[in-house]
Formats: structure tokens, sequence, C-alpha cells
């Protein structure tokens, strides 16, 4: 092992291995006895005595250590200029969303594949797939790798990706021209479609069946996931009104 | 004072909201506490950007969990240790946690007041931004958050000799900053960053 890779380790592991133990020793010394502790010293000794005042509140004082303790502690408050409360918010708005799908997801999901099986495959034309103005995706970029090829590895895998990819999104652009979508659902499909582009993007950079292969399966992925949306306002119709109020609840 | 402001205590009340995700409650929360986290930071990083950046990225995460708090400790203590936590993980990827060495200043006080005894907070807070930031981060967890010095060995990775070492070489690095005789000598600027 070289010095460099040494001192990686030292900068690197260390640390994590030292907030590790930290966590252990608070950890075993009983749930927040070590925070409660720390909360009764502080208490404890945050009481400046006359020892520790600093010199210029008028007070003499001999002892560096404490002298020192109460002239920083004596330091202003500072507050962050900006405000941080609105970009807070509006990042936990964000990330809050994504709980109302613990319960909404797993109904929807199998109204979704219900509703999936029921489209007979004959149905599902072959053809570049229509599109509609009610979906956003686009179909995968021309420059994309060929799945058609016999004898590059993943071939196979990457065809029928690729058949259930147009599968999708057809059937998505079918369902999506009915389906009356609230709000929630609106920003959940534009979230899922952003992130379809993005593996576009990535698949048009893809050189070979290696790199498209797992941005295929992501983009397939999403399709489904983009179905479970599309399909999620029958589904939580269908199945429990208390769902619903729950995630609004939980987005509130 | 820093220390003692973090010590707020926030309603059951105001907790039970904010569990329950009302925006309202989390930011009476993130106001309550808006102050003494970002002193914190700020003594501990020396610069007002990563300051802000490590309280945004603590109270995210304090707000995102306030639901798994279960209130058997003081819910200060947990953010003070996320605010912690946090400024030393910026502090990591900003210099690998690497330590400056300071000079072993001759630190013989006697039996005058110390210098910071004697100085303004301006002048103390222009020679506590002259200390390499991990000296100054252990200074202040020590002096003023009063973690012990195994504490900050396990939270910055180091020996608790290390941090005994901080503090003794940060002081005496205060008291010659601060010394008025001393302030021309050229080994105050070596480790002004």
């Amino acid at each position: 092992m070289s010095d460099r890779d040494g001192t990686l380790i030292d900068g690197l592991i260390k640390p994590v291995l030292g907030l590790i133990r930290f966590a252990r020793v608070r950890r075993m010394s009983g749930p927040g006895s070590a925070i409660q502790s720390l909360a009764r010293s502080t208490r404890e000794r945050s009481t400046p005595g006359p020892a520790e005042t600093p010199m210029h509140q008028g007070f003499p004082n001999t002892n560096p250590d404490r002298s020192l303790a109460a002239a920083l502690r004596a330091l202003p408050d500072a507050a962050p200029q900006p405000d941080l409360w609105p970009e807070l918010a509006r990042v936990l708005g964000e990330r809050r969303r994504p709980q109302a799908w613990r319960y909404a997801v797993p109904v929807a999901l199998a109204a979704g594949l219900a509703l999936a099986m029921l489209v007979p495959r004959s149905a599902i034309r072959p053809t570049a797939p229509e599109t509609t103005p009610a979906v956003a995706i686009t179909t995968p970029p021309p420059n994309t790798p060929a799945p058609a090829s016999a004898t590059a590895p993943g071939t196979d895998e990457l065809a029928g990706l690729h058949q259930r990819s147009q599968s999708l999104e057809r059937w998505i652009a079918a369902f999506a021209a009915h389906a009356p979508q609230d709000s929630r659902d609106l920003m959940a499909a534009i979230e899922v479609e952003d992130l379809i582009g993005l593996v576009d993007v990535q698949l048009a950079a893809a050189r070979d069946n290696n790199d498209a292969l797992p941005l295929w399966r992501q983009r397939v992925a999403l399709l489904e996931d983009l179905a479970t949306i599309r399909s999620n306002a029958f589904a939580v119709a269908a199945n429990d009104e208390s769902v619903a109020r729950g995630s609004s609840h939980l987005l509130n | 004072m820093s220390a003692a402001s973090f010590q707020i205590d926030v309603p059951d009340t105001v907790l039970a909201r904010a569990r329950r995700g009302e925006i309202g409650a989390l930011e009476q929360i993130y106001r309550a506490f808006e102050r003494p986290a970002y002193t914190l930071a700020l003594r501990m990083l020396g610069n007002p950007d990563a300051a802000r950046e490590t309280v945004h990225d603590a109270m995210l995460r304090l707000l995102e969990r306030i639901g798994q708090f279960r209130g058997d400790a003081p819910f200060w203590g947990w953010l003070r240790q996320i605010v912690v936590n946090e400024a030393l993980m910026h502090l990591r990827r900003e210099r690998g946690l690497a330590f400056e060495e300071l000079p072993n200043d001759d630190d013989t006080p006697g039996n005058a007041p110390p210098p910071w005894a004697l100085a303004d907070a301006k002048h103390l807070e222009r020679a506590l931004a002259q200390l390499p930031s991990l000296t100054r981060s252990v200074l202040w967890l020590y002096h003023v958050e009063e973690y012990t010095h195994q504490e900050i060995a396990a939270m910055t990775g180091k020996s608790v000799s290390f941090s005994k070492s901080q503090v003794a070489r940060g002081s005496s690095r205060l008291r010659t900053l601060l010394e008025p005789q001393k302030e021309a000598a050229p080994c105050l600027t070596a480790t002004a960053h």
C-alpha cells in the first residue's frame, strides 16, 4: 500500500469509523442517555460563576481555560442570510411527496397490472408508437444501439425490453388520453417523464449493448411506474377512499 | 450565549404537530434553532456560505426524520449533534480534516489576565478566524459546546491526545494573536487560511 493510499484511508475511513464508534458509545450507554447527560452537564456548567465571567464585562478572571470558554460563549450569535426557510420548505414539500406513494403505489400497481393483463398483446401494434399530447415521453433516440443484432451479448433481453417499452408507451398513451388525473398524480407523472427523458439522453450516448442494457431496464421500469401513476385515479377510486385521504394528509 | 441558546425546550404540542408533517410546526422549530445552529456551524467552519449549507442540510435531515424522534432525550441535543456531524462532514469534504500543524507558542500566562478576557468580540472573532478550521472546531466543541475530549476524538476520528493538543495549541495561538505586543510577529499569519 502506498503512502498516498494510507493517507486516503486516514482521511476518509478513520473519521467514519470514529463516528461509528461514537454512535456505538452513545447507543451502549442507553437511548438518549448520552445526550441527556450532555444536557445535564451543559446546564450545570453553563451558568457562569464569578470566575467564568469575562474581564471585559467587569469581573477579573485568572483561570485561562474557564475565561476562554466564557469569552467564546459571549460572542454574538449569528443568523443565516438570506433566510434559509423558504428553500427548506420547498425541498421538504418535494421530498415528502413520495411518502404518499407508500400507500398509493401498491394499490395502483395492482390495478395497473390487472389492466395491463386485460389489454391483449395482439392489440399492441409492433410499429412505432403513437404520439399523443397526453404523454410527454418520447420514443427512444434513433441512435440507440439496435437490439436486433443476433450476435451481440444481451441482444435477446434488449429486444424484449425494446418491445416492452413500446408496448408500455402505447398503453400509457391510450390510457392517459381518457384517464382523469388529479394534480398530485400529474406532478408525479411529470417527474417520472423527466426521468425517462434523462434516460433517453443517456441512451443516445450509449456506445454498445453493454451500455444500453441497464438503461433500457431503467427505462422500462420508469415506464411501468408511469403506467402505475396513470392508472392511479381508477385504483384509488376503486379501492379505498381512506388511502386518498391519508395521502393528501401527508402532503398537507 | 451560544451554548445556552441551543438549550431550547420544544413544546410537546409543537413536536406532535411537526411529526404529523404540519409545515407551520416545522417552521416554528426551524425558527427556534436557526441562530444557534448557524452560529455553531459558522464557528466551526469559519465560512458563512459553508455554514448556511451545513445548517440547510442538518435542518433538512432533522425535519425529515422528526417522526422518528422518540422524545426521551432533549430535542436540542439531537439537533446539535446533527449540526456538528454535518459540519465535520463538510470539513472532511473540503480538507479531509487535514491537520495544520500549529507552532508551540510560548504559553506562560503568568498572573496577568488572559488577553481574551480583555478583547472585544470583534478582535476575538478575528483571532478565532485565523485558527485552522479543525483546531477552531475542536476548541469550540470543547469550550463552548462542552463535548469531552473522548467525544471529540470519536467524532473527528482522531485520538484523545489530539483533541487535547488542539485545545492547548489553539488556546495558545489565540493568546498570541490577541497579545498586542505580538501582533506583528511573523508566525501570526503562518496558519491563516
